[in-house]
This record gives structure tokens, sequence and C-alpha cells, in this order.
């Protein structure tokens, strides 16, 4: 499992040099900020697994806050209105749940998993995924530049991590709920957090400048 | 509830939710690919339907137009001998001119005759089509050749054919260009066709333009990569590359380079 969680943690590493490398192909969109949020996601994976591995939920409880605003606001540029609306419903639902759930003291976001904020978000993104495929079958687009589009790619990946880790992330508690069984389920997360990222990786290289959006 | 059995629950959750993503992605690809096939399917439709009203008018030019100016050239001929000295001259050069409608008439109707096009080859009615140019004062074309001609499957030597052919409507009609270079490379395995215009150029993403849209599709439908480079006041250049799939390639005699 550690080994599992190893690769994982490095893949994301990897991810972010790829997207560091392959810049100039998206540089003139939106994905261009892409880039910060892989590095911050890359850093506190590395810096709370090897210098702080202790009552470091707070960082991820953040991160995943930041998370779904930061892919909110990347779909934004690329739904029509109509799908625009409900986007915004989602972001306007999943920041008031998580300032309710911290001010009302409902999970406390410094020492507990916000499960409820982790459950909306992951919900939310997904649908907001289905929505963009939606709105890219209904569109003009040929295959070829579907294939070549690095958003495409991102989605991917981001629909088979969250996606799979929905059901996981509704625990609260992993040691009290699942014992020692917890460290297989971390094998589950960890799984997905590669298949999220090697699709991420292809994606910034198969990806072509001229068929971005 | 037990550990193990919440356990086993939430795993198989898992397994659904990512069997239902990983079918959700094929679908979506899938759905993609199908549309893409059937738009493809609409272009060559389209592009049938085009070359068929063509033909029809080229049949019409031909053998209606035609023959009217046919039988106003003779009737020109007679008034020659029948008319006054002095206005002969007159008579002459409407004489002339009726000659040269005749000409034009028959270049336009070779021009959009599918049939003509597939016996003589690309690289005739090319060649055929910058001649016209030139004799009405349009523009300067200039085409070289390098490597050894042969000619390519019919029907793809249309469909490039109807791709430069909107490349120098595009120049004649918007980029007041005065010269046009044109060079074909014969390789083995790939012919690349090199069409620059000295024209205004534009500004901007040009795979947007309903034509230049219309070019790429129709390259698409024969597998051909198709670039354009244009800027303001730098003309516009256009690359297509058609790799050959068949070996064995017919040669043609003109191998002017």
């Amino acid at each position: 499992m550690y080994i599992l969680k190893l690769i994982g943690i490095y893949t994301e590493a990897l991810t972010f040099l790829v997207s560091l490398i392959t810049f100039y192909k998206y540089r003139h969109t939106v994905l261009k900020y892409l880039p910060f949020f892989l590095g911050l996601t890359a850093f506190i994976e590395i810096f709370c697994f090897y210098f702080y591995n202790i009552n470091n939920v707070w960082l991820f409880n953040i991160r995943t806050i930041i998370e779904f605003n930061f892919y909110g606001f990347i779909f934004w540029h690329y739904l029509n209105r109509f799908n625009r609306k409900l986007l915004l419903a989602f972001l306007v639902v999943f920041n008031s749940v998580a300032i309710l759930n911290s001010a009302l003291r409902i999970q406390d976001i410094l020492v507990e998993p916000i499960t409820y904020v982790y459950v909306l978000s992951y919900f939310f993104l997904v649908l907001t995924i289905i929505i963009f495929f939606n709105q890219v079958l209904k569109s003009e687009n040929s295959f070829d530049g579907i294939s070549r589009n690095l958003l495409i790619w991102i989605s991917f990946g981001l629909l088979i991590y969250y996606g799979t880790c929905l059901p996981l992330f509704s625990i609260s508690n992993w040691s009290d709920v699942l014992g020692d069984l917890r460290y297989q389920l971390v094998g589950v997360l960890f799984f997905t957090v590669e298949i999220m990222n090697v699709l991420f990786i292809i994606g910034f290289i198969w990806s072509k400048k001229n068929y971005m959006y | 509830m037990e550990q193990k059995e919440l356990y086993v629950l939430i795993v198989s959750a898992c397994a659904t939710v990512f069997v239902f993503c990983v079918s959700l992605i094929i679908l979506f690809v899938l759905f993609q690919k199908r549309k893409s096939d059937y738009r493809q399917e609409i272009v060559k439709t389209r592009i049938e339907i085009k070359e068929q009203t063509l033909k029809n008018i080229s049949w019409e030019i031909h053998d209606n137009i035609g023959q009217i100016l046919s039988t106003l050239m003779v009737y020109n001929h007679t008034l020659e001998y029948m008319t006054p000295p002095e206005l002969k001259p007159k008579i002459l050069e409407s004489g002339k001119l009726i000659e040269k409608a005749i000409m034009e008439v028959r270049a336009l109707s070779k021009a959009t005759n599918t049939d003509y096009i597939k016996t003589v080859g690309l690289l005739e009615s090319i060649k055929i089509e910058l001649e016209r140019f030139q004799r009405l004062n349009f523009l300067e074309p200039i085409i070289t050749i390098t490597g050894t001609p042969y000619r390519l499957d019919e029907e793809n030597e249309l469909i490039i054919l109807r791709i430069l052919q909107e490349f120098f409507t595009n120049t004649l009609k918007h980029a007041k260009a005065s010269r046009l270079d044109v060079h074909f490379q014969y390789e083995r395995n790939k012919l690349t066709i090199k069409v620059q215009d000295n024209g205004e150029g534009f500004e901007g993403n040009p795979q947007k333009g309903t034509g230049l849209l219309n070019m790429q599709n129709r390259a698409k439908l024969i597998g051909a990569f198709l670039n354009f480079d244009s800027a303001p006041g730098k003309g516009t250049r256009m690359e297509l590359i058609h790799q050959n799939k068949l070996p064995k390639y017919e040669k043609i005699q003109n191998s002017d380079s």
C-alpha cells in the first residue's frame, strides 16, 4: 500500500512537471492556470507525506474547497449560457454548504474531514463534467479535435477520480468505521489518483495547440 | 454493520461508479466518433451533389452557350464578306471577341467538368485554370514542379482540385493579389502542394472561416493534411500534403520542373 501511495504522490509531481513542459500548448487558454493548481496539489501531498503527516486534515479540507471552485472557474469558460447557470447554482450551493458547515460547527474544518462538503463537491463536479460532455456532443467539433483537446482529457481524469472516490469520501472517520481495512481503501484512492494523473499526462502530451478551445 | 461488510459495500460502490464513469467515457468517445463519421458522410454527399451540378453547368456551357457562340462566329464570317469595306475592321474585331469568348467558355467548361478533370488529371487541370487566370489578366500565376509527376486516385485528385480552386477563388475575390505561386512536390510516398499569394492576407484564426472550413473538411475526407498561414500584408500560404497509400503510381509525360 505504501508503494501505491508513493507512486500516486510522485505521479502527481510528474503531472505538474509535464504540465510545465507542455505549457506553450495551452498558455493562450484559461487552462494556463492548471499548473498552479497541479503544483499546489503535488506540493501538499509531498509535504504532508514527508514532513506534516499528523493532524493535516485541515489542509486537505481547504484544498477541496479551492479545488471545486478552481475547476468550476475552468469549466465556466467552456460552458454555454444555460449550462453556466447550472454551474453557478452548483457553486453557490457548494460554497454555502462549506461556509455553513464551518459556521454551525457541524464538522470542524480544522480537525476532521468535512465529508458533506467533499461529497457535494465530487457530486457537483461529476455533474458538471457530464453537462460539459453533453455540450461537446451537441457541438460541431470533429473527433480529431476532441481527442487532441486537453480539456477533454482533463475531464476524463476528473470523472474517473471524483466519480470513483465519491463513496470513499462519505466516510468521516476511517479508523472507527473500518479499522485496519482502511489501508486497503487508501489503495483504491491512490489507484484512481494514478489513473487520473496518467490521463492528465496523456492529455498534456497528446493535445495540440490548434485544437485547444 | 460489521467493518468487513461495510468495507465490501464501499469497495463495491466505488467499483460500480468506476465502471459507470469508464462506460460514460467510452460512450462519449463512440458518440463523438459516430458524429464525426456522420458529418463526413454529409460532406461527401454535398461534394457529390456539387460535382453533379458543376457537371450539368459544364454541359450547358459547352452544348448551349458554346453552340450559340459558334453559330455567331459563322454569321460573323458571312457578314465579313457581305459588309462594306469601311465596316470590315469592326466585324473583324467582333470576330476576335467571339473567338475569345468561345475559348473562355471552353476553358470554363473544362474546369467545371468532372469527367474532363478525371481524364486529364490534377496537374493539367490546374495548368488550364492558371492559364485562364493569366489570359484574363487576373494575376500572374507561376507553377513549379519538383519530382516526377504521377496520377493519384481520381476522386482524390478531384477533391484536391476543388480545394485549390476554392483557394484561387478566395485569392481572386478577397486577397487583391497580383501573383500566385503554385508548387507541386512529387515524392514517392507523398504529394505536397504549396500555394502562396501576395495579397492582403488576414488576421485571426484561419480555421474559423466557412470556406476554409469546407477546405479542411474536404482534405479530411481524403486523409490529407491542410495548413494555412496568413498575416495582414504578407499574403496567404496554403500547404496540402497527401500521403500516397498506393505504391503503384502512374507517371505522366508532363515533367517540366
